[in-house]
């Protein structure tokens, strides 16, 4: 493959892979919870961080991850103790985030919104070996913790008042799960952009479910799809010249497609036995 | 010394949101009784099971669990909460055997791989229910009597002491509500202590050894589980004010 000569092409295809293992891996605990939206919201939130590593000098992915996650901590923390406003609050949130990022970047030094477009819409083939760097830590701590932590995320994902009972800890198992989608977030800007992260946390998860029954087998072909999506993604951007953030999604929801009428026509072969 | 009760209530009030539900309730239940707890909707039944499990804050009274007062009490896998079923069992499918090793999560602790006797103790909970050969299926292509017994399994994996169920029956088939009445049979002449939130005692009658019967908050019967005979002359008095709505108790008992 010629596309390997290129260390940039190097670089975005095993960004590309990390991104395909750990979003879907953290978005099916959110599909699981009927939460498949809140990998966006806090994609909203992150773009005031990015904002804010660019008025103060420093690198955007760190303030993305701080302000990340305790915007996702603060969601968490508004579900479980409100009852009524939740759904307004979260989205006082994500308006939130979109006006701090662009109020924050005309504040920065020479800063306009062209900087914020590469995070919204990402920019794989920028991809410098700092930043893989940081990709590929945040990932295979991400990763880890999921197989460490799996089981319970699951019975508290699943059932969380008999999870409770159950003697788990629920309450910081949530906390955990926000913190570990907001990590997802900002380690999958670069790659798929803020605004398309939400859609590589839930499109593998539903073409998964489309195709198997169980939890595990799910996850386990929600990265198959994850995987396969972000190479096939990266491959064909190189080849057609587009953008890769953009063909990764657009290759994930082809796959869903796919996976819908193999069920479906299972489920007709089924019936029909 | 003595074994502490497994349950006991002493004056217990609880509520939500200033609401009072429970109104001083006194209750004892030692290892082994069967109880059925009855009483028309809205009387507090589920309230009480939630207060036992600690998911409802008590606002008057102590309640402890194995001698245990409830707010310091960390031995939950001595505890099997089968609650009320759900339609909605989350966004992605999980199988049945999924789902009842989760019951037995609290027993292996974290950061740990399951033993061949969890794996073991998460097979006889199956078994016991009879589900073994569903272990592979979702959970929601089930029928509701078999998701009914996929949660009692999940309570049963971490081989509990007390068993609390709220409302086992509902919704589930004449043919399932057999099934689980053997199931519960099995469970008694284990030695497992049994609290069974009911709308009516029905099918149970043969197993419960005692009946509680909520009306407004208050335990109005305590006692021998109520007969058709019995609520003939139903005396509301004799049990416990107050003195009002015998109709109420005996809608509650599904015999009206």
């Amino acid at each position: 493959m010629t596309m390997l000569q290129y260390g940039f092409m190097q670089r975005a295809l095993i960004a590309a892979v990390l991104v395909g293992l750990s979003a879907p891996a953290v978005g099916v605990f959110l599909v699981q919870r009927r939460l498949a939206l809140m990998g966006d919201g806090i994609g909203h939130i992150a773009l005031t961080g990015v904002a804010l590593g660019f008025l103060l000098g420093t690198a955007p992915v760190l303030t993305a991850v701080v302000v990340a996650s305790i915007g996702a901590v603060v969601i968490e923390l508004i579900r479980q103790r409100g009852r009524t406003s939740g759904d307004v609050a979260l989205a006082l949130l994500f308006y939130g985030g979109i006006a701090g990022g662009v109020l924050l970047i005309g504040l920065a030094p020479g800063g306009t919104n062209a900087n914020l477009l590469s995070y919204l819409f990402g920019s794989l083939n920028s991809v410098s070996p700092g930043d893989l760097r940081v990709i590929a830590v945040l990932s295979v701590v991400l990763l880890l913790t999921l197989a460490a932590l799996g089981r319970e995320l699951f019975a508290a994902s699943y059932d969380e008042e008999y999870a409770a009972v159950a003697g788990l800890p629920v309450r910081a198992l949530n906390l955990l799960l926000a913190v570990l989608a907001a990590l997802t977030v900002t380690v999958a800007m670069r790659v798929v952009g803020l605004l398309l992260v939400s859609a590589l946390m839930v499109v593998p998860v539903a073409a998964a479910q489309q195709l198997v029954r169980g939890f595990r087998a799910t996850v386990l072909t929600a990265l198959a799809v994850g995987v396969l999506s972000a190479v096939t993604g990266v491959t064909g951007s190189y080849y057609a010249d587009t953008v890769p953030g953009a063909m990764i999604v657009v290759v994930a929801l082809g796959a869903f497609v796919l996976a819908a009428g193999v069920g479906a026509a299972r489920r007709r072969t089924a019936a029909v036995r | 010394m003595t074994t502490p009760p497994v349950v006991e209530l002493r004056g217990v009030c609880a509520g939500y949101d200033g609401r009072r539900v429970l109104d001083h309730v006194d209750l004892r239940i030692e290892q082994g009784d069967v109880v059925a707890v009855l009483g028309a909707n809205g009387s507090g039944k589920t309230t009480l099971v939630r207060t036992m499990l600690g998911l409802t804050h008590l606002t008057c009274g102590d309640l402890e669990l194995f001698g245990t007062p409830v707010a310091r009490f960390r031995d939950w896998p001595r505890v099997g909460w089968v609650p009320q079923r759900t339609s909605a069992p989350g966004g992605v499918s999980a199988t049945v055997r999924e789902v009842v090793a989760s019951g037995r999560l609290a027993r292996i602790g974290r950061f740990r791989r399951g033993s061949t006797a969890d794996r073991a103790a998460v097979s006889g909970a199956l078994d016991v229910v009879g589900l073994s050969d569903k272990s592979g299926s979702a959970v929601g292509t089930l029928s509701g009597g078999q998701q009914q017994r996929v949660l009692i399994a999940r309570a049963l994996a971490s081989q509990p002491e007390l068993l609390v169920l709220d409302e086992p029956m509902s919704g589930v088939d004449a043919a399932s509500q057999d099934t689980l009445v053997s199931t519960f049979e099995r469970l008694v002449g284990d030695g497992v202590t049994i609290l069974c939130v009911l709308h009516e005692i029905g099918l149970m009658t043969p197993l419960v050894r005692r009946a509680v019967v909520l009306t407004e908050g208050r335990v109005v019967h305590d006692g021998a589980p109520p007969t058709s005979h019995d609520i003939h002359h139903l005396d509301p008095e004799h049990a416990h004010p107050p003195a009002h709505e015998p109709e109420a108790v005996r809608g509650a008992w599904g015999l009206s």
